[in-house]
């Protein structure tokens, strides 16, 4: 038989030292044949080339000067990557002189170029899921995408589980109802449900085949905890490891730092350049620097001018460098296939182990890393389930749909049904979603409505030019705040200054002139906010300069690590994998109150001896039950306490515990956590649902309700900008089973709340509850006592702080209403 | 609603005692008047028409509901909508018979219902009754739409700014539409429903509330009074 790769591939393998591999072949047969299919494999190893050798192989003999035609769509979820996958892509066309031509569309594409690609489209468009949903709404969509062969969706278990996931299902369907002969490739790392991901990639019912490389060598992973330095008991902070890190650095080539979140990323950088006496060639990179900021790094770590990295996740997919020798993961991984594919990007070959140090901030994080790897040395992957289509979504390409040509009501059915997600949608959904599409579909119908869509006798088509670019601006599901540029100008005298990244609105908001920050590497002082800029100039170091934090960078702890940390915690057996550290923490912790039990619940309770809190109550419940769940437990349980008379304050709440404050101690927990919270308290919760609000922000944007406020704009006193919660409050009293508010009840309870695994877990600590009151904070509930964020018990008890914080007591509204009250009564008397 | 429900603070003034009701009302309890500012009817219909198409249109609605609710509960003899009552200069075509009618509603159910038009105000739709005036003077108080100066013992009840404060509670921060108040003037929040509002921070109160002043914010029924160190 002959290969199916021509001589010439196979020449240009040949001079790069490669050999074709199985699954690459496979992949091109697939193409030939019209196979969807799905390429499982660790990363590194070529897997981005064997999606896109097939277009490569049939492109290769296209007669030069033909017309051009779009032939093969990649979907990438991150900018960086389309950069770096053109990067590779031109080597082989360059080298082997392919006649093909490479383009990029994405949110950072100039604008002559993006109307040069709509006019003359490149044989191979890199794209963004966002970008492909824009081509797809102009009306020249048909034509544009009529000749397409394949699309290759890179890096699918980054984000198919997601409402993102939800859209480019979408979009593809919409794909395929243009162009029905083409293929579809997924590429993916390893994931917990490799047959769920290829019925998501199939359409509705013909689920794609499935290649599975498995890596033979398993990664090397080692704990950094410093000798002599004492591990934080609770926060983020890795700057007591700091030293050791650069140690890590120096005994290196070329090493990635990641670590959780922007700001992590920003003192990371800061700590090891206060250190860097040998001056090593240490980069900063994460997604709010500016395009030219992020391009010079990757460039530089591309050609291993780089000799340390610190960085986000933003580097964690992708960008392909060889001669990353080691991975520094800071803070604690989060889940199993994170870390893995973290690992992934040192040392991109596939036949040498991959090596990783974890370092731990806290006692908790160290129980994470050892699960995690247990977890890897186990083969355990985790991963996001797959859930039914987020309504929300289907609402914006109902919308996409119509910019571009006229919609009707059945084939559009029939389209969306096509996309796995949606592939239940009743008509009736259907219906409602795309009356709120048209009009909003409301109930009150006074006079003639304005359109969102009208109808014609061809279908619905948007209603106006207006209509179109408002919803073009406003097309994804990544639901951002508001952000300014940062203009960083060299001198606090200069008058030019160049743009070096992006920064939330809500956090200048508080800042004033002379105030400094951390950005980019650098602080910088406030200067002050121009033309949707704020003005910064670089200062030397000063004390606490603030941090910018960015919304999103929490990541949730998956559902298997949490219970994992709950074995080892429970079985001493587990404690040899641990840091002696926090071996010694938990002992301690055994000695004072008690370890939580492998089922059942232990719950703490203490005074807050912090003087500025004296007298504060706290209840610290160790659920071990994962963010939503602890977050549910905290509403409901802060409302059965306003009733119980225990003036719950706020609550905190960790992966693992929930730490609820009162003013009124809790002597009796077992009478506070029966079953029946969940029909008593819930019912009447979820009316008035500070959780339900917060999806329907969300929701309210994706549908088009709302939209992304533009930084800085103009706000003149006419269209002075209201929030959604007004919008809520008022679609809440006058038509409560709106459809925008039956998504929002839905997606909270699903997502938020985690309802079902609540349920479980009460049933479950029925009669095991274990409650130490102590004289104060014991070491497990530490970490949860410092959390930062709190969540304030809204409705009573924020009203409670406003009147404390008001220059009067709680009482003196109704003192001063039973004045008026007196007011109105003699005055009722005197109209008698 | 019940009043009981409801909670309104005193402020007394130079030109004599108000009541800041959490409705957006204020009411002059020596006059049996009651004032509301910048009602902005047919405002959401209006982002409508101007590409909004999905927002809901309820807020004229409710915006009436919580008005007729003042005047039931205070039974004033006057009502003084400030100015910027109507959203734009089209809002007459949008507004319907049925709104139209609760409104009349409640300009008949007192003695004197008086429209003030700011400078830039839309006309008051045709349907609706009541006098139309560019200012109204209640005993020491000036009822205007922008600021004016009330004269050395009066006090100038105005609107157009929609007063907004934001709150550090120590633990987040909250921030709701205001009363802003200072010796000789007295901003109304704005009584529309899907109205937001300017903080008071903003370099435009410098001017309009010169001096000493504070605060009577408006939260959830409830109304807080902040003095103005306290921000």
């Amino acid at each position: 038989m002959t290969s199916p790769v021509p001589s010439i591939f196979q020449d240009w393998f040949f001079d790069q030292g490669w050999t074709v591999r199985d699954y690459q072949r496979d992949m091109v047969e697939a193409f030939g044949a019209g196979r969807d299919t799905l390429l499982i494999a660790p990363t590194g190893g070529g897997k981005t080339l064997a999606g896109l050798l097939p277009s490569l192989i049939d492109l290769h003999a296209k007669p030069t000067g033909a017309t051009p035609k779009l032939h093969t769509i990649y979907i990438s979820p991150l900018r960086a990557l389309t950069n770096d996958i053109e990067r590779n892509l031109m080597k082989p066309i360059g080298q082997i002189g392919l006649p093909i031509k490479v383009g990029v569309r994405t949110g950072d594409t100039k604008s002559h170029v993006r109307t040069k690609q709509r006019k003359s489209p490149p044989d191979i468009l890199l794209t963004t899921p966002e970008s492909l949903m824009l081509l797809l709404s102009y009306d020249n969509a048909a034509d544009y995408f009529a000749d397409l062969k394949c699309v290759v969706v890179d890096e699918m278990h980054s984000f198919s589980t997601g409402k993102r996931g939800d859209f480019t299902a979408l979009a593809m369907a919409r794909l395929k109802s243009l162009a029905p002969g083409h293929v579809r490739f997924g590429l993916s790392a390893t994931v917990a449900s490799p047959s769920e991901s290829a019925k998501w990639l199939g359409p509705t019912g013909s689920p794609a085949d499935l290649i599975e490389v498995v890596g033979d060598t398993p990664p090397e992973l080692d704990i950094l905890v410093p000798e002599d330095k004492r591990m934080p008991l609770g926060g983020h902070n890795a700057r007591f490891a700091v030293a050791d890190i650069y140690e890590t650095i120096k005994a290196s080539n070329s090493v990635i730092v990641f670590v959780n979140t922007r700001a992590q990323a920003e003192l990371m950088f800061q700590s090891l350049w206060q250190i860097n006496d040998d001056n090593l060639s240490i980069g900063l990179y994460h997604g709010s620097l500016s395009r030219e900021r992020r391009q010079k790094t990757e460039n530089a770590i591309a050609s291993g001018a780089m000799r340390a990295v610190v960085s986000t996740s933003a580097l964690e997919m992708g960008i392909d460098w060889g001669d990353v020798d080691a991975i520094l993961q800071v803070g604690a991984p989060k889940g199993v296939s994170r870390l893995l594919q973290r690992i992934g990007r040192s040392n991109h070959r596939m036949d040498e182990p991959s090596k990783a140090t974890l370092v731990p901030c806290n006692p908790m994080e160290a129980i994470e890393c050892a699960v995690a790897i247990e977890a890897i040395e186990d083969g355990h992957r985790d991963g996001d389930p797959f859930r039914p289509g987020a309504m929300d979504v289907a609402i914006q390409y109902l919308v996409n749909r119509a910019c571009s040509a006229p919609l009707k009501k059945r084939q559009t059915l029939n389209e969306i049904r096509s996309a796995y997600p949606y592939r239940d949608m009743s008509k009736a959904n259907f219906d409602a979603l795309l009356n709120f599409a048209v009009d909003g579909g409301y109930a009150l119908k006074t006079y003639e409505r304005f359109h969102r869509l009208k109808p014609t006798s061809r279908g619905y088509k948007i209603a106006s030019p207006q209509q179109a670019r408002r919803h073009r601006m406003n097309i994804g599901t990544i639901v951002e705040y508001a952000k300014l540029k940062v203009r960083r100008f060299p001198n606090a005298a200069s008058k030019r200054g160049r743009n070096i990244g992006e920064i939330e609105e809500r956090f200048v908001m508080p800042l004033v002139p002379g105030d400094t920050f951390m950005f980019g590497g650098e602080i910088l002082r406030y200067r002050g906010v121009r033309e949707m800029a704020v003005e910064a100039s670089p200062v030397p170091r000063k004390d606490r300069p603030k941090v910018p934090a960015y919304a999103g960078g929490a990541m949730p702890l998956s559902t298997y690590l949490a219970d994992g940390v709950r074995r080892f915690l429970a079985d001493e057996h587990y404690w040899r994998f641990l840091p002696e550290q926090v071996q010694d923490w938990l002992e301690l912790q055994a000695k004072y109150s008690a370890l939580p039990p492998a089922t059942g619940l232990l719950a703490e309770g203490f005074f807050d001896k912090k003087s500025w809190n004296q007298g504060t109550f706290n209840l610290v419940l160790h659920t071990f039950e994962g963010r939503p769940v602890n977050n549910t437990l905290g509403l409901l349980l802060t409302r059965r306490m306003e009733s119980a008379r225990l003036k719950p304050v706020s609550f905190v709440i960790t992966d693992y515990a929930l730490c609820i404050s009162s003013l009124e101690p809790v002597e009796d927990v077992a009478a506070l956590l029966t079953e029946d919270i969940l029909d008593k308290e819930f019912d009447d919760w979820v009316v008035q649902a500070p959780m339900v609000k917060k999806s329907f922000r969300k929701i309210a944007t994706i549908a088009g309700l709302t939209e992304q406020r533009l930084p800085g704009a103009q706000r003149s006193m006419k269209s002075v900008t209201f929030s959604t919660d007004l919008i809520y409050d008022v679609l809440h009293k006058y038509e409560p089973d709106h459809i925008l508010l039956q998504i929002a009840r839905t997606e909270a309870e699903r997502d938020l709340l985690d309802l079902p695994r609540l349920q479980r877990w009460l049933e479950e600590v029925q009669g095991q509850i274990q409650y130490e009151v102590l004289p104060h904070a014991s070491p497990l509930s530490i970490p949860a006592m410092i959390q930062v964020s709190k969540n304030v018990v809204d409705g009573e008890a924020k009203d409670a702080l406003l009147a404390r914080a008001s220059d009067r007591s709680l009482s003196y509204g109704e003192d001063l209403l039973e004045t008026v009250a007196d007011y109105v009564a003699a005055k009722a008397k005197r109209l008698d | 609603m019940s009043p009981q429900k409801q909670s309104a603070l005193i402020e007394r003034t130079r030109a004599g005692v108000t009541a800041c009701d959490a409705r957006k009302g204020l009411m002059l309890l020596d006059h049996d008047t009651l004032c509301v500012a910048d009602l902005h009817f047919e405002k959401a219909s209006f982002l409508q028409m101007n590409g909004h198409a999905p927002l809901p249109t309820y807020d004229t609605r409710d915006s009436l509901h919580r008005l007729a609710g003042l005047v039931a509960d205070y039974v004033p003899k006057t009502v003084v909508a400030l100015g910027d009552s109507f959203h734009d200069i089209d809002a007459d075509q949008r507004f319907s018979e049925t709104d139209c009618d609760l409104l009349n509603a409640i300009v008949d159910s007192v003695e004197t219902f008086i429209w003030v038009l700011g400078n830039h105000d839309p006309d008051i739709p045709d349907c609706v009754r009541g006098p139309r005036e560019d200012h109204a003077q209640v005993g020491g108080f000036l009822l205007t739409h922008h600021p004016h100066d009330p004269g050395p013992d009066g006090v100038n009840l105005c609107g157009h700014y929609h007063p907004k404060l934001r709150v550090n509670t120590g633990r987040g921060k909250v921030s709701g539409p205001c009363f802003a108040v200072s010796e000789e003037r007295i901003i109304l929040p704005s009584f529309g429903t899907f109205t937001g509002g300017l903080d008071v921070e903003d370099i435009a109160f410098k001017s309009a509330l010169p001096g000493a002043h504070r605060y009577h914010m408006v939260r959830k029924d409830r109304i807080y009074r902040f003095d103005g160190a306290v921000i």
